[in-house]
Protein backbone atom coordinates (compact mmCIF):
# COMPACT_ATOMS: atom_id res chain seq x y z
CA UNK A 1 0.00 0.00 0.00
CA UNK A 2 1.63 3.73 -1.36
CA UNK A 3 0.84 6.88 -0.67
CA UNK A 4 -1.02 7.13 -3.74
CA UNK A 5 -3.92 4.83 -2.78
CA UNK A 6 -4.68 6.83 0.93
CA UNK A 7 -4.20 10.24 -0.14
CA UNK A 8 -6.87 12.59 -0.11
CA UNK A 9 -6.30 14.31 -3.55
CA UNK A 10 -9.40 17.18 -4.08
CA UNK A 11 -6.49 19.10 -1.15
CA UNK A 12 -8.64 22.29 -0.11
CA UNK A 13 -6.49 25.47 0.43
CA UNK A 14 -6.76 28.85 1.32
CA UNK A 15 -5.45 31.93 0.23
CA UNK A 16 -2.64 34.01 2.40
CA UNK A 17 -4.64 36.96 2.08
CA UNK A 18 -7.49 35.34 3.80
CA UNK A 19 -8.54 36.27 7.30
CA UNK A 20 -8.55 33.92 10.35
CA UNK A 21 -11.84 34.49 10.94
CA UNK A 22 -12.05 32.84 7.07
CA UNK A 23 -9.48 30.39 7.77
CA UNK A 24 -11.31 28.99 11.09
CA UNK A 25 -15.00 29.03 9.42
CA UNK A 26 -13.33 26.71 6.86
CA UNK A 27 -11.75 24.92 9.19
CA UNK A 28 -14.76 23.84 11.08
CA UNK A 29 -17.13 23.79 8.13
CA UNK A 30 -15.17 20.68 6.70
CA UNK A 31 -14.16 19.61 9.72
CA UNK A 32 -9.94 19.47 9.49
CA UNK A 33 -7.71 20.37 11.48
CA UNK A 34 -5.56 21.87 8.92
CA UNK A 35 -5.37 23.25 5.27
CA UNK A 36 -2.41 24.13 2.95
CA UNK A 37 -2.21 28.08 2.33
CA UNK A 38 -1.41 28.87 -1.10
CA UNK A 39 -0.20 32.27 -2.95
CA UNK A 40 -1.95 34.20 -6.05
CA UNK A 41 0.26 31.79 -8.12
CA UNK A 42 -1.50 28.78 -6.17
CA UNK A 43 2.17 27.77 -5.02
CA UNK A 44 1.62 26.19 -1.55
CA UNK A 45 3.47 28.36 1.05
CA UNK A 46 2.61 27.31 4.29
CA UNK A 47 -0.30 25.66 6.68
CA UNK A 48 -2.69 26.89 8.88
CA UNK A 49 -4.56 24.97 11.55
CA UNK A 50 -6.74 25.03 14.61
CA UNK A 51 -3.14 25.12 16.77
CA UNK A 52 -2.05 28.08 15.12
CA UNK A 53 -5.90 29.73 15.37
CA UNK A 54 -5.45 29.11 18.89
CA UNK A 55 -1.18 30.61 19.67
CA UNK A 56 -3.18 33.51 17.83
CA UNK A 57 -5.28 33.79 20.73
CA UNK A 58 -3.18 32.67 23.66
CA UNK A 59 0.45 34.63 22.93
CA UNK A 60 3.50 32.90 24.02
CA UNK A 61 4.36 34.86 26.96
CA UNK A 62 1.24 33.17 28.73
CA UNK A 63 2.54 29.82 28.34
CA UNK A 64 4.02 29.84 32.02
CA UNK A 65 1.45 31.27 33.28
CA UNK A 66 -2.06 29.25 35.02
CA UNK A 67 -5.05 30.95 34.19
CA UNK A 68 -7.38 29.13 36.29
CA UNK A 69 -8.01 32.05 37.80
CA UNK A 70 -10.07 33.59 35.06
CA UNK A 71 -13.99 33.87 36.28
CA UNK A 72 -16.91 32.53 34.19
CA UNK A 73 -17.64 36.02 33.06
CA UNK A 74 -14.68 36.63 31.09
CA UNK A 75 -14.16 36.37 27.70
CA UNK A 76 -11.64 33.62 26.44
CA UNK A 77 -8.75 35.85 27.45
CA UNK A 78 -8.75 39.74 28.78
CA UNK A 79 -5.40 40.11 27.55
CA UNK A 80 -6.36 39.19 23.61
CA UNK A 81 -8.53 41.63 22.36
CA UNK A 82 -10.61 38.41 19.69
CA UNK A 83 -12.38 41.11 17.30
CA UNK A 84 -8.87 42.39 16.09
CA UNK A 85 -7.74 38.96 15.91
CA UNK A 86 -10.35 37.95 13.81
CA UNK A 87 -9.11 40.59 11.22
CA UNK A 88 -5.36 38.88 11.30
CA UNK A 89 -4.52 37.92 7.89
CA UNK A 90 -3.65 34.00 7.40
CA UNK A 91 -0.05 34.74 6.20
CA UNK A 92 0.86 36.50 9.29
CA UNK A 93 0.19 33.88 11.37
CA UNK A 94 0.90 30.72 9.45
CA UNK A 95 3.51 28.22 9.81
CA UNK A 96 6.05 28.19 6.81
CA UNK A 97 7.75 25.51 7.56
CA UNK A 98 6.68 22.97 4.95
CA UNK A 99 4.91 19.69 5.89
CA UNK A 100 7.18 16.33 4.99
CA UNK A 101 7.16 15.78 1.03
CA UNK A 102 6.57 12.12 -0.03
CA UNK A 103 5.90 10.41 -3.44
CA UNK A 104 2.72 9.00 -4.08
CA UNK A 105 4.80 5.42 -4.22
CA UNK A 106 6.21 5.79 -0.85
CA UNK A 107 5.00 2.90 1.01
CA UNK A 108 2.55 4.03 4.23
CA UNK A 109 4.49 2.16 6.59
CA UNK A 110 7.09 4.70 5.63
CA UNK A 111 5.03 7.85 5.95
CA UNK A 112 3.69 6.36 9.48
CA UNK A 113 7.59 6.29 10.81
CA UNK A 114 8.34 10.02 9.50
CA UNK A 115 5.05 11.17 11.45
CA UNK A 116 6.00 9.44 14.54
CA UNK A 117 9.40 10.34 13.92
CA UNK A 118 8.92 14.17 12.99
CA UNK A 119 5.58 14.54 15.33
CA UNK A 120 3.86 16.07 11.81
CA UNK A 121 0.11 15.49 11.64
CA UNK A 122 0.15 15.34 8.34
CA UNK A 123 2.33 14.89 4.81
CA UNK A 124 2.48 16.38 1.35
CA UNK A 125 1.90 14.43 -1.61
CA UNK A 126 4.11 15.44 -4.17
CA UNK A 127 4.07 14.94 -8.40
CA UNK A 128 6.61 16.47 -10.76
CA UNK A 129 6.72 19.37 -8.28
CA UNK A 130 3.10 19.68 -7.69
CA UNK A 131 0.78 19.67 -4.08
CA UNK A 132 -1.09 15.92 -5.37
CA UNK A 133 -2.76 15.03 -1.68
CA UNK A 134 -2.58 15.27 1.89
CA UNK A 135 -2.42 12.05 3.55
CA UNK A 136 -3.39 12.67 7.53
CA UNK A 137 -2.87 10.58 10.43
CA UNK A 138 -6.29 9.66 9.90
CA UNK A 139 -5.33 8.51 6.58
CA UNK A 140 -3.12 6.03 7.86
CA UNK A 141 -4.85 4.59 10.81
CA UNK A 142 -7.91 3.43 8.35
CA UNK A 143 -5.68 1.98 5.99
CA UNK A 144 -4.12 0.43 9.07
CA UNK A 145 -7.05 -1.14 10.47
CA UNK A 146 -9.16 -1.92 6.92
CA UNK A 147 -6.92 -4.99 6.02
CA UNK A 148 -6.86 -5.94 9.76
CA UNK A 149 -10.80 -6.10 9.49
CA UNK A 150 -10.88 -8.06 6.31
CA UNK A 151 -8.65 -10.27 6.78
CA UNK A 152 -9.79 -10.89 10.68
CA UNK A 153 -10.19 -14.80 10.99
CA UNK A 154 -13.75 -16.06 11.54
CA UNK B 1 49.56 52.35 25.07
CA UNK B 2 51.74 49.06 24.00
CA UNK B 3 50.22 46.84 21.38
CA UNK B 4 49.52 44.12 23.90
CA UNK B 5 47.43 46.89 25.69
CA UNK B 6 45.27 47.76 22.24
CA UNK B 7 44.95 44.55 21.36
CA UNK B 8 43.11 43.59 24.75
CA UNK B 9 41.11 46.89 24.59
CA UNK B 10 40.16 46.03 20.91
CA UNK B 11 39.07 43.00 21.41
CA UNK B 12 37.01 44.15 24.66
CA UNK B 13 35.71 47.49 23.04
CA UNK B 14 34.21 44.91 20.36
CA UNK B 15 32.78 42.58 22.24
CA UNK B 16 31.20 45.20 24.77
CA UNK B 17 29.73 46.98 21.81
CA UNK B 18 28.87 43.94 20.15
CA UNK B 19 26.77 43.28 23.77
CA UNK B 20 25.13 47.15 23.60
CA UNK B 21 23.86 46.91 19.81
CA UNK B 22 22.34 43.52 20.61
CA UNK B 23 23.14 42.36 17.18
CA UNK B 24 24.62 39.53 18.32
CA UNK B 25 23.39 37.30 21.18
CA UNK B 26 25.35 38.90 24.23
CA UNK B 27 26.65 35.39 25.55
CA UNK B 28 27.91 34.53 22.56
CA UNK B 29 29.73 37.73 22.00
CA UNK B 30 31.11 37.62 25.70
CA UNK B 31 32.41 33.95 25.56
CA UNK B 32 34.14 34.91 21.85
CA UNK B 33 35.61 37.97 23.45
CA UNK B 34 37.04 35.72 26.24
CA UNK B 35 38.27 32.86 23.76
CA UNK B 36 40.06 35.20 21.97
CA UNK B 37 41.95 36.55 24.45
CA UNK B 38 42.71 33.11 25.50
CA UNK B 39 43.57 31.90 22.10
CA UNK B 40 46.01 35.30 21.26
CA UNK B 41 47.47 34.64 25.15
CA UNK B 42 46.75 37.86 26.72
CA UNK B 43 45.94 35.73 29.60
CA UNK B 44 46.70 31.89 30.38
CA UNK B 45 44.04 29.34 30.90
CA UNK B 46 44.70 29.15 34.26
CA UNK B 47 44.52 32.60 35.49
CA UNK B 48 41.33 33.02 33.59
CA UNK B 49 39.43 29.56 34.93
CA UNK B 50 41.35 30.04 38.28
CA UNK B 51 42.92 33.18 39.17
CA UNK B 52 45.54 34.77 40.78
CA UNK B 53 46.29 37.18 42.66
CA UNK B 54 46.80 39.96 39.92
CA UNK B 55 43.82 38.62 38.08
CA UNK B 56 41.08 37.25 39.21
CA UNK B 57 39.56 35.26 36.86
CA UNK B 58 35.56 33.68 36.39
CA UNK B 59 34.67 34.32 39.87
CA UNK B 60 32.81 31.06 41.01
CA UNK B 61 31.22 32.60 43.89
CA UNK B 62 29.13 34.68 41.91
CA UNK B 63 28.17 31.88 38.77
CA UNK B 64 27.46 29.08 41.33
CA UNK B 65 25.48 31.57 43.76
CA UNK B 66 23.36 32.13 40.31
CA UNK B 67 22.53 29.09 39.59
CA UNK B 68 21.93 27.94 43.07
CA UNK B 69 19.11 30.61 43.11
CA UNK B 70 18.01 29.97 39.69
CA UNK B 71 17.26 26.53 40.83
CA UNK B 72 15.43 27.38 43.77
CA UNK B 73 13.21 30.01 41.40
CA UNK B 74 12.59 27.12 38.35
CA UNK B 75 10.98 25.30 41.09
CA UNK B 76 9.02 27.69 42.75
CA UNK B 77 7.46 28.92 39.83
CA UNK B 78 5.77 25.74 39.21
CA UNK B 79 3.73 27.26 42.15
CA UNK B 80 1.67 29.61 40.99
CA UNK B 81 3.12 31.73 44.03
CA UNK B 82 4.41 34.72 41.52
CA UNK B 83 0.87 34.95 40.00
CA UNK B 84 -0.96 34.89 43.48
CA UNK B 85 1.08 37.73 44.28
CA UNK B 86 0.32 39.81 41.78
CA UNK B 87 -3.26 38.62 41.33
CA UNK B 88 -3.56 39.32 45.61
CA UNK B 89 -2.57 43.01 44.79
CA UNK B 90 -4.88 43.68 42.78
CA UNK B 91 -8.10 42.15 45.05
CA UNK B 92 -6.18 44.25 48.01
CA UNK B 93 -5.94 47.26 45.70
CA UNK B 94 -10.08 46.26 45.60
CA UNK B 95 -9.32 47.09 41.53
CA UNK B 96 -8.47 50.54 41.31
CA UNK B 97 -5.68 50.64 39.21
CA UNK B 98 -3.09 53.38 41.23
CA UNK B 99 -3.59 51.30 44.17
CA UNK B 100 -3.17 47.76 41.79
CA UNK B 101 0.19 49.74 40.48
CA UNK B 102 1.59 50.66 43.77
CA UNK B 103 1.25 47.14 45.39
CA UNK B 104 2.32 45.50 42.13
CA UNK B 105 5.35 47.54 42.28
CA UNK B 106 5.77 46.51 45.79
CA UNK B 107 5.56 43.36 45.58
CA UNK B 108 7.83 43.23 42.17
CA UNK B 109 10.09 44.91 44.41
CA UNK B 110 10.07 42.73 47.52
CA UNK B 111 10.18 39.33 45.36
CA UNK B 112 13.19 41.02 43.24
CA UNK B 113 15.26 41.85 46.53
CA UNK B 114 15.00 37.95 47.27
CA UNK B 115 14.72 35.95 43.86
CA UNK B 116 15.78 36.48 40.69
CA UNK B 117 14.76 39.62 38.94
CA UNK B 118 14.19 37.93 35.21
CA UNK B 119 11.79 35.48 36.43
CA UNK B 120 9.84 37.79 38.78
CA UNK B 121 8.63 40.09 35.84
CA UNK B 122 8.25 37.16 33.89
CA UNK B 123 5.33 35.91 35.57
CA UNK B 124 4.05 39.23 36.95
CA UNK B 125 4.36 41.20 33.43
CA UNK B 126 1.86 38.65 31.88
CA UNK B 127 -1.04 38.80 34.60
CA UNK B 128 -0.40 42.59 34.55
CA UNK B 129 -1.27 42.60 31.24
CA UNK B 130 -4.41 40.83 31.64
CA UNK B 131 -5.41 42.87 34.55
CA UNK B 132 -4.91 46.35 32.66
CA UNK B 133 -6.73 45.21 29.77
CA UNK B 134 -9.59 44.04 31.92
CA UNK B 135 -9.33 47.59 32.96
CA UNK B 136 -9.45 48.84 29.69
CA UNK B 137 -6.10 50.96 31.01
CA UNK B 138 -2.75 50.94 29.24
CA UNK B 139 -0.35 48.21 30.03
CA UNK B 140 3.09 50.16 28.95
CA UNK B 141 3.38 51.76 32.83
CA UNK B 142 2.24 49.14 34.70
CA UNK B 143 4.58 47.06 32.93
CA UNK B 144 7.64 50.15 32.70
CA UNK B 145 7.13 50.48 36.26
CA UNK B 146 7.49 46.54 36.69
CA UNK B 147 10.78 46.32 35.58
CA UNK B 148 11.73 49.85 37.45
CA UNK B 149 10.68 48.17 40.98
CA UNK B 150 12.35 44.71 40.08
CA UNK B 151 15.69 46.62 39.64
CA UNK B 152 15.06 48.79 42.49
CA UNK B 153 14.06 46.20 45.07
CA UNK B 154 16.85 43.92 43.90
CA UNK B 155 19.67 46.65 44.69
CA UNK B 156 18.48 46.08 48.78
CA UNK B 157 20.15 42.86 49.20
CA UNK B 158 23.23 41.08 48.27
CA UNK B 159 21.39 38.47 46.56
CA UNK B 160 18.90 40.65 44.94
CA UNK B 161 20.57 42.15 42.00
CA UNK B 162 23.67 40.40 39.64
CA UNK B 163 25.91 43.61 40.36
CA UNK B 164 25.04 43.42 44.01
CA UNK B 165 25.81 39.68 43.34
CA UNK B 166 29.63 40.20 41.80
CA UNK B 167 30.44 42.89 44.53
CA UNK B 168 29.26 41.34 47.82
CA UNK B 169 31.93 38.47 46.49
CA UNK B 170 35.22 41.00 45.25
CA UNK B 171 34.35 42.95 48.50
CA UNK B 172 34.19 39.86 50.88
CA UNK B 173 30.67 41.94 51.81
CA UNK B 174 28.50 39.91 53.30
CA UNK B 175 24.33 39.71 52.99
CA UNK B 176 24.00 41.39 56.42
CA UNK B 177 26.42 44.01 55.00
CA UNK B 178 23.51 44.75 52.11
CA UNK B 179 21.34 44.31 54.59
CA UNK B 180 22.69 47.46 57.07
CA UNK B 181 23.30 49.52 54.20
CA UNK B 182 21.13 48.96 50.65
CA UNK B 183 18.41 48.11 52.36
CA UNK B 184 17.40 51.30 54.05
CA UNK B 185 18.70 53.39 51.69
CA UNK B 186 16.29 51.12 49.23
CA UNK B 187 13.73 51.72 51.85
CA UNK B 188 13.53 55.00 51.40
CA UNK B 189 13.96 55.57 47.71
CA UNK B 190 11.54 52.95 47.00
CA UNK B 191 8.98 55.52 48.04
CA UNK B 192 10.27 58.20 46.52
CA UNK B 193 9.79 56.30 43.07
CA UNK B 194 6.44 55.11 44.31
CA UNK B 195 5.62 59.05 44.92
CA UNK B 196 6.89 60.16 41.79
CA UNK B 197 5.11 57.93 39.07
CA UNK B 198 1.87 58.74 41.61
CA UNK B 199 2.76 62.57 40.38
CA UNK B 200 3.43 61.78 36.99
CA UNK B 201 0.62 59.89 36.08
CA UNK B 202 -0.66 57.19 38.81
CA UNK B 203 -2.69 60.06 40.39
CA UNK B 204 -4.49 60.77 36.42
CA UNK B 205 -5.31 56.85 36.43
CA UNK B 206 -9.22 56.46 36.47
CA UNK B 207 -11.15 53.50 35.50
CA UNK B 208 -15.15 52.77 34.36
CA UNK B 209 -16.91 51.31 37.50
CA UNK B 210 -17.64 48.04 35.56
CA UNK B 211 -14.05 47.25 34.41
CA UNK B 212 -13.37 47.51 38.32
CA UNK B 213 -15.44 45.19 39.42
CA UNK B 214 -14.66 42.03 36.74
CA UNK B 215 -11.35 42.48 38.50
CA UNK B 216 -12.82 41.55 41.35
CA UNK B 217 -13.73 38.58 40.16
CA UNK B 218 -10.69 36.56 39.60
CA UNK B 219 -10.36 33.91 41.73
CA UNK B 220 -6.52 34.40 42.83
CA UNK B 221 -6.84 31.03 45.30
CA UNK B 222 -6.95 29.03 42.05
CA UNK B 223 -3.55 30.61 40.44
CA UNK B 224 -2.07 28.04 43.47
CA UNK B 225 -2.13 24.43 41.39
CA UNK B 226 0.45 22.80 43.63
CA UNK B 227 0.26 23.64 47.93
CA UNK B 228 2.06 20.99 49.29
CA UNK B 229 5.14 22.15 46.49
CA UNK B 230 4.57 25.53 47.79
CA UNK B 231 5.05 24.79 51.49
CA UNK B 232 8.41 22.38 50.34
CA UNK B 233 9.14 26.02 48.49
CA UNK B 234 8.36 28.12 51.53
CA UNK B 235 10.29 26.18 53.96
CA UNK B 236 13.86 26.15 51.35
CA UNK B 237 13.43 30.29 51.12
CA UNK B 238 13.06 30.74 54.86
CA UNK B 239 16.02 28.81 55.46
CA UNK B 240 18.16 29.86 52.70
CA UNK B 241 17.64 33.37 53.48
CA UNK B 242 18.35 32.51 57.17
CA UNK B 243 21.79 30.99 56.19
CA UNK B 244 22.78 33.83 53.94
CA UNK B 245 22.39 36.16 56.90
CA UNK B 246 24.38 33.99 59.04
CA UNK B 247 27.05 33.19 56.44
CA UNK B 248 29.66 35.63 56.96
CA UNK B 249 29.28 34.78 61.13
CA UNK B 250 30.30 30.94 60.05
CA UNK B 251 32.77 31.63 57.35
CA UNK B 252 30.91 29.90 54.03
CA UNK B 253 30.14 31.94 51.17
CA UNK B 254 26.89 32.94 49.39
CA UNK B 255 27.20 30.23 46.79
CA UNK B 256 27.57 27.62 49.49
CA UNK B 257 24.75 28.59 50.96
CA UNK B 258 22.70 28.87 47.65
CA UNK B 259 24.01 25.41 46.47
CA UNK B 260 22.46 23.79 50.17
CA UNK B 261 19.72 25.59 49.34
CA UNK B 262 19.29 24.29 45.57
CA UNK B 263 20.08 20.63 46.65
CA UNK B 264 17.97 20.88 49.49
CA UNK B 265 14.57 21.69 47.05
CA UNK B 266 15.72 19.34 44.57
CA UNK B 267 15.94 16.61 47.10
CA UNK B 268 12.12 17.68 48.64
CA UNK B 269 10.98 18.28 44.70
CA UNK B 270 11.39 14.64 44.07
CA UNK B 271 10.59 14.57 40.18
CA UNK B 272 13.56 14.59 37.79
CA UNK B 273 16.01 17.67 38.10
CA UNK B 274 16.33 17.55 34.04
CA UNK B 275 13.66 20.15 33.38
CA UNK B 276 14.67 22.01 36.60
CA UNK B 277 18.38 22.14 35.25
CA UNK B 278 17.12 23.19 31.80
CA UNK B 279 15.56 25.70 33.19
CA UNK B 280 18.55 27.47 34.93
CA UNK B 281 19.66 30.61 33.04
CA UNK B 282 22.91 29.11 30.75
CA UNK B 283 23.35 31.67 28.14
CA UNK B 284 22.91 34.58 31.01
CA UNK B 285 25.66 31.85 33.15
CA UNK B 286 28.13 31.54 29.82
CA UNK B 287 27.78 35.55 29.65
CA UNK B 288 29.18 35.88 32.68
CA UNK B 289 31.74 33.93 32.45
CA UNK B 290 33.13 35.34 29.20
CA UNK B 291 32.80 38.79 30.78
CA UNK B 292 34.91 38.00 33.48
CA UNK B 293 37.83 36.29 31.31
CA UNK B 294 37.60 39.70 29.72
CA UNK B 295 37.69 41.85 32.50
CA UNK B 296 41.05 39.41 33.88
CA UNK B 297 42.55 40.45 30.09
CA UNK B 298 42.35 43.67 30.47
CA UNK B 299 43.69 43.81 34.61
CA UNK B 300 46.58 41.61 33.38
CA UNK B 301 47.82 44.14 30.87
CA UNK B 302 47.49 46.66 32.91
CA UNK B 303 44.42 48.04 31.05
CA UNK B 304 42.86 48.63 34.38
CA UNK B 305 45.62 50.05 36.47
CA UNK B 306 45.73 52.81 33.72
CA UNK B 307 42.20 53.70 34.21
CA UNK B 308 42.53 53.55 37.84
CA UNK B 309 45.43 56.19 38.35
CA UNK B 310 43.48 58.07 35.37
CA UNK B 311 40.44 57.59 38.35
CA UNK B 312 42.54 58.86 40.96
CA UNK B 313 44.08 61.99 39.41
CA UNK B 314 40.56 62.98 38.22
CA UNK B 315 39.77 63.05 42.07
CA UNK B 316 42.47 63.82 43.56
CA UNK B 317 42.50 60.53 45.41
CA UNK B 318 39.59 61.94 47.29
CA UNK B 319 37.25 59.26 48.55
CA UNK B 320 34.18 60.94 48.17
CA UNK B 321 34.49 62.20 45.04
CA UNK B 322 35.58 58.72 44.16
CA UNK B 323 32.54 57.46 45.02
CA UNK B 324 30.28 59.93 43.43
CA UNK B 325 32.35 59.60 40.10
CA UNK B 326 32.14 56.12 40.23
CA UNK B 327 28.22 56.36 41.38
CA UNK B 328 27.57 58.09 38.43
CA UNK B 329 29.90 56.60 35.86
CA UNK B 330 28.10 53.37 36.88
CA UNK B 331 24.97 54.12 36.29
CA UNK B 332 25.35 56.07 32.81
CA UNK B 333 28.22 52.59 31.76
CA UNK B 334 25.28 50.34 32.60
CA UNK B 335 22.64 52.32 30.49
CA UNK B 336 25.35 51.89 27.70
CA UNK B 337 25.96 48.51 28.19
CA UNK B 338 24.39 46.85 30.69
CA UNK B 339 24.59 46.38 34.59
CA UNK B 340 26.26 43.24 34.45
CA UNK B 341 29.01 43.97 32.00
CA UNK B 342 29.45 47.22 33.73
CA UNK B 343 29.86 45.84 37.25
CA UNK B 344 32.59 43.44 35.85
CA UNK B 345 34.47 45.81 34.65
CA UNK B 346 34.35 48.21 37.67
CA UNK B 347 34.80 45.72 40.33
CA UNK B 348 38.32 45.28 39.06
CA UNK B 349 38.80 49.05 38.91
CA UNK B 350 37.79 49.66 42.73
CA UNK B 351 40.44 46.30 43.03
CA UNK B 352 42.99 48.55 41.63
CA UNK B 353 41.99 51.41 43.31
CA UNK B 354 42.46 49.25 46.69
CA UNK B 355 45.96 48.02 45.50
CA UNK B 356 47.19 51.89 44.75
CA UNK B 357 45.61 52.94 48.60
CA UNK B 358 46.77 50.26 50.40
CA UNK B 359 49.55 48.24 48.65
CA UNK B 360 47.30 45.21 49.56
CA UNK B 361 44.22 43.79 48.94
CA UNK B 362 43.06 41.93 51.79
CA UNK B 363 40.11 42.48 53.48
CA UNK B 364 40.98 44.90 55.66
CA UNK B 365 41.84 46.68 52.70
CA UNK B 366 39.26 46.63 50.83
CA UNK B 367 37.38 47.67 53.90
CA UNK B 368 39.00 50.18 54.79
CA UNK B 369 37.43 53.73 55.13
CA UNK B 370 38.75 55.04 51.69
CA UNK B 371 37.42 52.13 50.04
CA UNK B 372 34.36 50.69 51.45
CA UNK B 373 32.41 53.33 50.38
CA UNK B 374 33.51 52.31 46.49
CA UNK B 375 31.71 49.36 46.71
CA UNK B 376 28.63 51.10 47.81
CA UNK B 377 28.51 53.94 45.13
CA UNK B 378 29.36 51.26 42.49
CA UNK B 379 26.39 48.89 44.24
CA UNK B 380 23.73 51.78 44.11
CA UNK B 381 25.12 52.89 40.67
CA UNK B 382 24.83 50.03 38.64
CA UNK B 383 21.79 48.41 39.90
CA UNK B 384 19.61 51.55 39.98
CA UNK B 385 21.79 52.83 36.86
CA UNK B 386 19.86 49.74 35.33
CA UNK B 387 16.78 51.43 34.83
CA UNK B 388 18.59 54.21 32.73
CA UNK B 389 17.84 52.65 29.63
CA UNK B 390 16.24 49.68 28.10
CA UNK B 391 19.38 47.45 27.98
CA UNK B 392 20.48 48.82 31.74
CA UNK B 393 19.46 45.42 33.48
CA UNK B 394 17.89 41.92 31.74
CA UNK B 395 13.93 43.10 33.12
CA UNK B 396 14.03 45.72 31.07
CA UNK B 397 13.87 43.78 27.90
CA UNK B 398 11.76 41.24 29.27
CA UNK B 399 9.12 43.26 30.16
CA UNK B 400 9.23 45.27 27.17
CA UNK B 401 9.19 41.66 25.12
CA UNK B 402 5.63 40.99 26.95
CA UNK B 403 4.70 44.56 26.40
CA UNK B 404 5.43 44.36 22.48
CA UNK B 405 3.54 40.64 22.26
CA UNK B 406 0.48 41.87 23.88
CA UNK B 407 0.26 44.69 21.18
CA UNK B 408 1.57 47.79 22.81
CA UNK B 409 5.73 48.27 21.63
CA UNK B 410 7.49 50.01 23.50
CA UNK B 411 10.57 51.61 22.01
CA UNK B 412 14.06 52.51 23.43
CA UNK B 413 13.41 56.19 23.44
CA UNK B 414 9.52 55.69 25.00
CA UNK B 415 11.43 53.37 28.29
CA UNK B 416 14.27 56.76 28.17
CA UNK B 417 10.62 58.87 28.82
CA UNK B 418 10.11 56.46 32.23
CA UNK B 419 14.16 55.18 32.84
CA UNK B 420 16.23 58.73 32.78
CA UNK B 421 14.20 60.81 35.03
CA UNK B 422 13.25 58.40 37.59
CA UNK B 423 16.88 56.92 37.81
CA UNK B 424 18.34 60.78 37.81
CA UNK B 425 15.82 60.63 41.17
CA UNK B 426 16.41 57.75 42.81
CA UNK B 427 20.53 57.97 42.17
CA UNK B 428 19.79 61.51 43.78
CA UNK B 429 18.39 60.25 46.87
CA UNK B 430 21.21 57.76 47.13
CA UNK B 431 23.99 59.72 46.48
CA UNK B 432 22.63 61.45 49.62
CA UNK B 433 21.99 58.52 51.69
CA UNK B 434 25.87 57.80 50.72
CA UNK B 435 27.13 61.23 51.41
CA UNK B 436 25.51 60.78 54.77
CA UNK B 437 26.11 57.55 56.01
CA UNK B 438 30.22 57.30 54.55
CA UNK B 439 31.45 60.66 52.77
CA UNK B 440 30.81 63.39 55.45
Amino acid sequence: MVARDIMTSEVVTIGEQATAREAADLLLRLRYDAVPVVNAAGDAVGIVSYEDLIRLALPEYLDDVDLSFLPASAPFLPAVDAAAICDVQVASFMRRDRMPEVSPEEPVAEIARIMLRDNVRRVAVMEEGRLAGIISRGDVVRAIVSPLMTCSPG
Amino acid sequence: MTAVQLLACGIFLAAYILIASERVDKSVASLTGATLMLLVRLLSQEEAFHGTDVVHGVDWNTILLLVGMMIVVAITKETGVFEWMALKSAKVARGRPWAILALICLVTAVISALLDNVTTVLLIAPVVVILCRTLEVSAVPFLVCCALSSNIGGTATLIGDPPNIMIGSAGHLTFLDFLKVDLPIIALVFPIFLLAIWAAFGRKLHVDERHRLRVLEFDESKAIHDWPLLRKCLIVIVLTLAGFTIHGAVGLEPATIALAGACLILILYGKSPVKVLEEVEWPTIFFFMGLFIMVGGLVKVGVISMMANAAISLTGGSTPALAILLLWFSALFSGVVGNIPATVALISLILDITHSVHGAGNVQALHSPEILPLWWALSLGACLGGNLTLVGAPANAIVVGISGAAGHPVRFVEFLKYGVPLTLLTLVVAMGCLWVAFLR
